[in-house]
């Protein structure tokens, strides 16, 4: 009982798992007790879920029993079509990758955070919009910082010249800062564009776009030679304030998610153990 | 003196500790008039607009250009010494820990500049500043130099160009390598001589620059020596060096994980 009467709150403390041991590493094929990706994925939700950790509560989808945020928005359809494009007949890397090298390619992601909109850059823009969060993680690594900015083009129906070759699309940077990874300087950096839907104008805040992976990631994604393969697609969904941060042309909330493939080499992380 | 009196006890000066603001919180930060952590905005880098972004190319806006503009001035010691290659008469290499710029309060710089043994071949170097207090580490930005011969003081070349190097750290790092992709980072921006190029790239029938390219980076920058009357021992020369980088850094803005850049 604290000197005022009132009851003390009890705070347990536990010792948070690596990252690295967990995750960025290879599901080992023959070594035992292997497991797929998502089954890890589930099991760590699970010791989460019985220590009340409520940093995903807010990603989880209702009515999914597992409470697998990362299981759920995952469409093999997408997985599939992004294979496609990055392993293809007519791709720049032809080849058929296995389906344990597909698991450990998988990527999903989901941030919960805020955005702004301010005025564009440069005058083939409409905009500049700026996401950001603290809240969210993927499942290449538990927890991670997002940063984003996007540039809608200012006529979508322009058409592209050698001087202006996106001039009709909106482009843009996601940087995805990892955390509870034992390296630091781990960022995963993917460039973003997509093709404004027909009848949108300069100022509709885009919702679907692509992404590529970008090779000058950094720490546990650094891309070695024959490791550089990344595509994937991502959708926002925008909350926008009544009342827009001062200086801006409009602010809210956004939840961010991505899915997609990254040919990580698993080389550059320190204590990732690759069985083959 | 009575030494029976009581000395009185000087006042204690009091200290009360700060809190010293995160570098990302204000830089690089937006241009937003109203917000917290305006960038500083570097004077005289509207020269650069032409080149970096010539017409028949997208054109910045103000803002943009303020946003983009960079400036840094440090101060520390060179020294002089022989060429690491045959194409090399002699390599000044210079390094301080006093500087700052408008994109980092603190930063420390090493550079090296390589004056050539052909006549008619341009300077060429690199400039490295280290920035400090900002929250991710690894931050550097690195600089490309080079320039025409013409303009030495005691031998020592005072004014080069720079273009912003992809292999800069973290904050700074040039991106875009998928999208738009390298083939759009023109690698003309300067001739044979190492003057700029006339017409600059992007313009039409030159290999086009997007503005996409959130590496781009140019400028100019100046070195003033103070040589020492006894040079270091094993030096060809040595003395202080004033260093002042100005001019254009096309940073994503999304670098940075607690940069609330709000345009």
């Amino acid at each position: 009982m604290a000197s005022n009467g009132r009851k003390r709150k009890e705070a347990r403390l536990f010792v948070e798992d690596l990252e690295a041991r967990e995750m960025l590493s290879a599901a080992p094929i023959a070594a035992p007790g292997a497991r797929s990706a998502a089954a890890e994925v589930a099991s760590i939700r699970t010791v989460e879920a019985a220590r009340g950790d409520r940093r995903f509560a807010s990603t989880r989808t209702s009515g999914d029993p597992s409470g697998n945020p990362f299981e759920k928005f995952v469409n093999p359809n997408v997985i599939a079509y992004f294979e496609n494009l990055l392993y293809g007949p007519n791709s720049a890397t032809p080849m058929t990758p296995s389906a344990a090298s597909l698991q450990r390619q998988l990527f999903t992601g989901r941030w919960i955070g805020q955005y702004t909109i301010g005025p564009p850059r440069f005058n083939d823009r409409a905009s500049t919009i700026h996401l950001w969060a603290v809240s969210g993680g993927s499942n290449q690594f538990h927890k991670g910082k997002f940063n984003m900015v996007l540039f809608p083009p200012a006529d979508p129906n322009a058409v592209p010249n050698p001087g202006d070759p996106f001039v009709n699309q909106t482009t843009g940077l996601a940087t995805m800062f990892t955390q509870n990874n034992l390296q630091t300087g781990g960022m995963l950096i993917v460039d973003i564009n997509g093709q404004p839907k027909p009848g949108d104008s300069p100022n509709t805040l885009p919702t679907d776009l692509t992404w590529t992976f970008d090779s000058s990631s950094a720490g546990p994604y650094t891309a070695p030679t024959g490791f550089t393969q990344g595509a994937g697609s991502l959708n926002i969904e925008y909350k926008p304030s009544h009342r827009p941060v001062p200086g801006t042309e409009g602010s809210g909330k956004m939840i961010v998610t991505f899915q997609g493939l990254i040919n990580y080499s698993f080389l550059i992380s320190s204590v990732a153990k690759v069985y083959s | 003196m009575n030494i029976f009196e009581i000395k009185k006890k000087p006042k204690r000066k009091r200290s009360t500790p700060v809190l010293e603001r995160l570098e990302t919180r204000d830089l690089p930060a937006s241009l937003g008039p109203n917000l917290p952590g305006n960038h500083t905005i570097a004077r005289d880098v509207a020269q650069f607009v032409p080149l970096l972004y010539p017409p028949g190319t997208p054109q910045p806006t103000p803002g943009e250009v303020a946003r983009e503009s960079f400036v840094a001035i440090g101060e520390g010691v060179y020294t002089v010494g022989p060429g690491a290659f045959n194409t090399q008469a002699y390599s000044i290499h210079g390094y301080g820990k006093s500087a700052s710029s408008n994109m980092s309060r603190k930063a420390r710089f090493q550079y090296v500049v390589n004056e050539p043994s052909t006549p008619g071949a341009p300077v060429t170097g690199l400039m490295h500043f280290l920035v400090a207090n900002f929250l991710s580490s690894g931050g550097s930005i690195i600089l490309d130099l080079q320039g025409p011969t013409g303009t030495e003081v005691h031998g020592l070349p005072t004014r080069l160009y720079w273009v912003h190097d992809a292999t800069s750290g973290t904050t700074f790092t040039g991106v875009g390598t998928n999208l738009p992709g390298f083939n759009y980072f023109p690698s003309n921006y300067f001739n044979a001589k190492g003057t700029p190029a006339n017409p600059p790239p992007g313009s039409p029938g030159v290999p086009p620059s997007s503005v996409d390219n959130w590496n781009l980076g140019l400028g100019e920058a100046t070195f003033k020596y103070v040589p020492d009357k006894h040079p270091l021992p094993r030096t060809l020369g040595s003395g202080k060096v004033y260093v002042v980088f100005r001019g254009l850094i096309n940073n994503s803005g999304a670098q940075n994980p607690i940069d609330k850049n709000y345009m």
